[in-house]
């Protein structure tokens, strides 16, 4: 499973205005919510548990907040640029404004490490986070890593 | 410089927790920690590094520790590994 294929252009937003990492588990939540009509309050608090357990930050500005959710047939992901960096409780102690949130299946073990794989590979790029960081619509961000995975 | 081979235990893999506590964990070494998983060789105090290995429950990795205090570290990165990172089944 590629992360162009759980990433469709209507689950990237770029230059949106959350003010905070709690802001941000919700803005997620509720896209994700809408799109699939799946419960909110459960992925919010979902991924709320996640960070209580340790943040997702990996550094370098990048977090992977993620959540399982049961009665799920496929991962789904969602990027999010963030105007301004929020406090992200990072290894680095950078705040964070490249987000990619996977929602798992419960028992989607193998895949779920494959995604993994491909997100530490794609973002432990520097060229790719600043061209992303550049990028000027979701549709160029799509293609950046589109063309990262090749 | 010593090596141990291991297999991963767990039943979720090096999943994103696990790989921040076996980074914490060599971190708190001052040895240089090398996992290599079929010719593929990353650095352990690296997150991003361990992520991408994509270890599952049954994968055989060769760690490698090399520094003064390379004893130690080797021991307490195999005990974390060998009880499954705590997790619960």
């Amino acid at each position: 499973m590629t992360i162009s294929a759980i990433l469709s252009p209507d689950r990237i937003f770029i230059d949106t205005d959350i003010s905070s990492k709690k802001r941000l588990l919700e803005f997620i939540s509720n896209t994700v919510a809408d799109q699939f009509d799946l419960p909110r309050s459960k992925i919010y608090s979902n991924l709320l548990d996640r960070e209580r357990l340790g943040s997702t930050g990996l550094g370098n500005g990048f977090a992977i907040p993620h959540a399982r959710l049961s009665n799920l047939e496929t991962t789904i992901g969602c990027f999010i640029r963030l105007d301004q960096p929020v406090k992200f409780e990072a290894p680095d102690n950078k705040p964070v404004d490249l987000v990619f949130t996977i929602i798992i299946p419960e028992n989607a073990t193998d895949e779920h490490l494959q995604i993994l794989s491909s997100l530490a590979k794609i973002f432990s790029q520097t060229e790719i986070r600043e061209a992303i960081r550049s990028a000027e619509s979701n549709d160029e961000v799509a293609r950046i890593i589109h063309t990262a995975e090749q | 410089m010593i090596s141990q081979k291991l297999t991963i235990i767990n039943k979720l893999g090096l999943h994103a927790r696990a790989a921040s506590k076996l980074v914490n964990r060599a971190s708190q070494f001052e040895s240089e920690v090398f996992i290599d998983k079929q010719g593929n060789r990353i650095n352990a105090k690296s997150i991003m590094g361990v992520m991408m290995l994509a270890a599952s429950k049954g994968t055989e990795i060769l760690l490698e520790v090399d520094g003064n205090d390379e004893q130690d570290c080797m021991k307490a990165i195999v005990h974390l590994i060998d009880s499954g990172f705590d997790e619960a089944e």
